[in-house]
């Protein structure tokens, strides 16, 4: 891959949530970027690991996970491309959950020596950051209200809109089809798969959405909202929001 | 994934019939009469509550359609 189109990625995504100056943004493309590519299903880095950089997803979907003592695994967030989904290890040593890739991913490295760095002398881009993993944290406020309040079927559509608007944002969707790569089982967040099935086959068979391999396509956009109850105001996708 | 067959958990939601045609595939029967449980419980708020369903029935079959088990949830409210 290109170094340009390597840091016009960050750039992009910083200024697609904040408003950065010319000059925060010639500094950040002057960030040494190491590009590296992942097989689907595996840890970028693992609970318990010190890591020295963070990555930004120039390619594919990545999870983070937590796994009890007793070996639950419960999905704490999906990311797509754009997304700097360890961007709290910068500050946070060790880290306290998983992040694994879902699909084959292309990934870009920045060490946090270099980020740090370039953070002490430009508050624009140590706001940006700070933006970012501010977001992160609503998006897991409403992550927090899906598992906790809303039932199976509302659930499932409400993380439907949530990726929809996601990827409209890094112009990804178009039309109807959501990319959403995930089995029903992680879509599910933690339902039992039988529970799942059967809300599945309930938006199916109501013709509200239709599931096909990686993808999700809105057939009854309005009930699909009415389900969601969804306001995009957590995901912050404007400078000004 | 394991190359087993399928395990199907068929539903009944007071008289509605969902028929689990594609099925799980699990490493063996225990941890199939586990999900069944697990399934049964977690779906009885859901359609107890949201749903005024009074009856759910988790009807666990082998691939070829013998029964394994049946987990079933009942809702009684008793008025004073």
């Amino acid at each position: 891959l290109d170094r340009e189109l390597v840091s016009e990625a960050l750039i992009r995504r910083l200024r697609s949530v904040s408003a950065l100056d010319d000059e925060d943004v010639r500094a950040v493309r002057s960030l040494p970027q190491t590009v590296r590519r992942y097989p689907a299903n595996q840890p970028i880095v693992r609970d318990g690991d010190k890591p020295s950089e963070c990555c930004l997803i120039m390619e594919g979907f990545c999870l983070r996970a937590k796994t009890t003592s007793h070996g639950h695994t419960q999905i704490l967030s999906f990311h797509n491309p754009g997304d700097i989904p360890d961007l709290e290890s910068l500050h946070l040593h060790v880290m306290d959950h998983d992040l694994v890739t879902l699909t084959d991913c292309t990934l870009s490295f920045i060490s946090h020596t270099a980020l740090r760095d370039l953070t002490r002398r430009r508050y624009g881009v140590a706001e940006a950051l700070w933006r970012e993993t501010l977001i992160d944290a609503a998006r897991f406020r409403e992550w927090i209200i899906n598992v906790g309040q809303r039932p199976a079927v509302n659930r499932l559509a409400h993380i439907v809109i949530e990726m929809r608007e996601r990827l409209k944002v890094i112009g990804r969707c178009e039309g109807e089809r959501v990319e959403m790569p995930f089995t029903q089982e992680q879509l599910a967040m933690g339902i039992a798969p039988v529970h799942v099935n059967r809300v599945v086959k309930q938006l199916r068979d109501e013709r509200i959405v239709e599931f096909s391999r990686g993808a999700v396509t809105v057939i009854d956009e309005r009930r699909l909202l009415q389900l969601a109850d969804f306001d995009d105001v957590y995901l912050h996708q404007a400078p000004s929001s | 994934l394991t190359g087993m067959p399928p395990f199907h958990f068929h539903l009944q939601e007071d008289s509605r019939l969902i028929e689990d045609k594609v099925g799980l595939e699990l490493s063996d029967e225990a941890s199939a009469r586990g999900q069944a449980m697990q399934a049964a419980c977690a779906m009885a708020p859901d359609l107890f509550v949201n749903s005024q369903a009074q009856r759910l029935v988790v009807d666990l079959r082998q691939d070829g359609g013998s029964p394994v088990v049946k987990i079933i949830i009942s809702l009684v409210v008793e008025e004073p």
